[in-house]
């Protein structure tokens, strides 16, 4: 292994730092609405249209930009998130907003975005890529500024800020490979991706997040592909030797990583992995796979639909998540199935308070759980069998 | 003497700023509902009158009282709550429907509009729906629960619409599905709610695909019983063609052969080449001729500019190849249920074209 920092003391230490939360923490996957709340004014949109128009520079542009990570910051604090993201309100899309940083690629025709109604500036490789200097590096900064301004105005400690960015694989998956071909884009990908990955720890995030959404892609026979996977992630976390402080999850969203094994996934050095447990349910079994000393954020909101989430189904996930391979609650979190920026903002709103609280309860011990949610929730097989002993703030509520 | 490469649009023009502007009054109260529709058929009737001038053998009413097209759908049948803003790309947002309840149609929608568009013209004008597969897709679902039951209502309340707009004297109906390459296991439910929607219609019946995986939706959409599928192609490069000389495209096509989304107006020639890489595939009584999809996004001088183009470049490919233009008495053609050819679904490659 590359390194083994998610191993033993020094990743729990680390990683019980770095959050606030010491139990279940509640985060996004990375993407949240640039849209404003109902009735309220559209700055960014205004503003992007005197950009094109030459009526703003892209220093006034980015000044509204930075006016609304200040805004979601607070939003996600004050919905109970523990590891908070900028929105990725600055990306036209996750993967212009790498190669537009890196040496070797063009944008050419839109495309959909796996099965979204969201489309993307296919990138061409025009020659094999290569990363000169940090693309991300400055905008987690100040993402990382803006949430300590916004706890220290709540009064609370600051929160740790999470740095995301695609991962070879799939921005290689996403792009045309042109005369480069795939294999060598993707492996070519992974060691400019790893220097970025290293930028951001040595600028001091505390989480960086890999999205591996084409580990969705792979099929039962790919066996080439699993390959492929596998190298690229291990030259991208290679690029960490020697650095001890620092957490790397791997996130898998828009489907099942399930033929792409738990091998390839769990033979890689990341401390955490985020899935998508509501396109991809059969993430589940992959799960089950998981060294316990690895973290889980089980990805249990729907982000790709409106309806109510069940909080008892979103607390079970959490607390089904510690209780394999005995991981425990201080290595569980709660997040949305995807990025969150497939719906409108009070929609988005609305799933993040619920996760927080969801988090918050799925943290609590039994007992005190009992007294929050529905009894048989906690205990279904006592209540199966009749036996529930209802908190005597319950009583005489649920029938 | 052969007639082909009819010209035609996906469907959308851009809004002139003084609709825009009238749009963004009416959203606020301050401009009364027969005010706003005074100014969308005046721009309509613009569109018609350029799109005359310039030739162009297929109209389109261009939308012009339209916001997004699944919504616009939504807002009008039962069943349907219209949800905040979200992005679809860059700087481009719209509003999301949600189904709160069965969906269910309980007037016509498009109908008036279209007659008003057919009043101005002797030329044909296209009857313009979304599919019900993309209105379903681009919804918020908190009702049904199951997508299939979801599109299958809408497919019954499109159905509605399409009889309406043929009974009215549309020759052309077009039922845009550009959700239906996004989901390839779905594609057989793409097919089946069109079936609905194109059961007994007795106009052409057109949908329009853009933005999706063709080479993986390749011939299984050809199972869409439509007369016409009208493909984005310019995007791509026109890299379907080649699939085409090895499974046969067994209906008409929509040629689309102009960036929508980019602001640089083609060159004639380049529209020509991509005509004559069409040719090579297909008979020229087959190929319907436009943009890769709506023009909305474009400025109006942009849009106008590339129809121009289009039209330019048909007329010289026409002019060299002698194909003439004389638009047939169309209706519902052989190909509407031909689906993909028998000889390759045995996974036979050497099969001779079947079109219609």
């Amino acid at each position: 292994m590359p390194h083994s920092s998610h191993q033993g003391q020094a990743h729990e230490i680390r990683f019980h730092r770095t959050i606030r939360i010491t139990l279940m923490f509640a985060t996004l996957v990375g993407a949240y609405p640039r849209t404003p709340l109902a009735g309220q004014p559209f700055p960014l949109r205004a503003a992007y249209g005197r950009l094109e128009r030459g009526e703003i520079d892209g220093a006034g542009f980015r000044e509204v930009q930075d006016e609304l990570v200040r805004e979601l910051m607070g939003e996600q604090i004050d919905a109970g998130m523990g590891i908070l993201t900028d929105g990725q309100v600055r990306w036209e899309d996750a993967q212009t907003a790498l190669t537009r940083g890196l040496e070797g690629f063009e944008a050419t025709g839109l495309l959909r975005y796996f099965d979204t109604n969201t489309y993307y500036r296919q990138p061409r490789a025009t020659g094999e890529p290569r990363w000169t200097q940090p693309i991300l590096v400055d905008d987690w900064r100040f993402a990382d500024g803006a949430a300590r301004q916004a706890a220290t105005e709540r009064g609370l400690q600051p929160l740790a800020v999470k740095a995301c960015l695609i991962g070879p694989y799939t921005l290689a998956r996403l792009s045309d490979a042109g005369d480069l071909g795939r294999e060598s884009l993707t492996l070519a990908l992974a060691e400019a991706l790893g220097q970025e990955v290293r930028a951001l720890v040595e600028a001091g995030a505390p989480v960086v997040q890999v999205d591996e959404n084409a580990l969705s892609l792979i099929g039962a026979d790919d066996e080439a592909e699993r390959k492929l996977a596998s190298e690229a992630l291990s030259r991208l976390t290679s690029a960490l030797d020697g650095l001890t402080e620092h957490h790397l999850c791997l996130a898998v969203t828009m489907g099942s990583a399930e033929h792409a094994g738990h091998a390839l996934l769990f033979d890689q050095p990341f401390h955490s992995y985020l899935f998508d447990l509501i396109k991809g349910p059969d993430n589940w079994r992959l799960i089950s796979y998981a060294p316990a000393d690895r973290g889980i954020v089980c990805g249990v909101a729907d982000a790709r639909n409106t309806a109510r989430d069940d909080e008892p189904v979103m607390i079970w996930a959490g607390r089904y998540a510690a209780s394999l391979n005995g991981r425990g609650r201080d290595r569980v979190g709660l997040a949305p199935s995807t990025g969150l920026e497939y719906l409108p903002r009070d929609r988005a709103r609305a799933k993040i308070q619920a996760l927080g609280e969801a988090a918050r309860k799925a943290g609590l011990g039994k007992e005190a759980l009992g007294t929050e949610i529905d009894p048989r929730a906690v205990d279904a097989r006592s209540a199966a069998l009749g036996r529930v002993e209802r908190p005597a703030s319950r009583a005489g509520g649920a029938s | 003497m052969t007639n082909g490469l009819w010209t035609t649009s996906v469907g959308s023009f851009p809004k002139p700023p003084e609709l825009l502007a009238a749009r963004t009054e009416h959203a606020a109260g301050r401009l009364s509902d027969d005010d706003l529709s005074a100014l969308e058929r005046r721009a309509t009737e613009d569109w018609i009158r350029f799109q005359e001038s310039i030739g162009v053998d297929i109209l389109v009413d261009g939308e012009m009282y339209r916001g997004d097209m699944a919504t616009y759908f939504a807002e009008e049948l039962e069943g349907f709550a219209i949800g905040g803003i979200v992005r679809a790309y860059g700087n481009r947002y719209y509003r999301k429907p949600i189904a709160v309840a069965s969906v269910r149609r309980t007037h016509p929608i498009t109908v008036e509009m279209w007659r008003y568009a057919q009043s101005l013209t002797d030329k044909p004008v296209k009857g313009m729906l979304t599919g019900p597969y993309t209105i379903a897709d681009w919804s918020f679902d908190e009702h049904y629960g199951s997508r299939r039951e979801f599109v299958l209502d809408l497919a019954h309340a499109i159905h509605d619409e399409a009889m309406d707009l043929a009974a009215a004297g549309a020759r052309f109906v077009q039922i845009d599905e550009p959700a239906a390459s996004t989901r390839m296991e779905e594609l057989p439910l793409v097919a089946e709610a069109m079936g609905i929607v194109t059961d007994g219609l007795p106009a052409y019946a057109i949908t329009h695909i853009c933005y999706g995986d063709f080479m993986r939706a390749y011939p299984t959409m050809l199972d869409i019983p439509v007369d016409q599928i009208d493909l984005e192609l310019t995007n791509s490069d026109f890299e379907l063609l080649g699939r085409f000389r090895e499974i046969p495209f067994t209906k008409h096509v929509g040629l689309g052969v102009s960036d929508v989304h980019s602001h640089r107006v083609e060159a004639v020639d380049e529209v020509v080449r991509g005509i004559k890489l069409a040719l090579e595939v297909l008979p020229p009584e087959s190929i319907f001729v436009d943009p890769d999809c709506g023009l909305k996004t474009r400025t109006v001088d942009e849009a106008q500019a590339k129809m121009r183009v289009i039209s330019d470049a048909v007329a010289k490919v026409r002019d060299e190849l002698g194909i003439g233009s004389a638009l047939p008495d169309v209706g519902p053609t052989p190909g509407r249920n031909a689906g993909v050819p028998v000889a390759v679904a045995s996974n036979a490659t050497e099969t001779e074209p079947a079109l219609p």
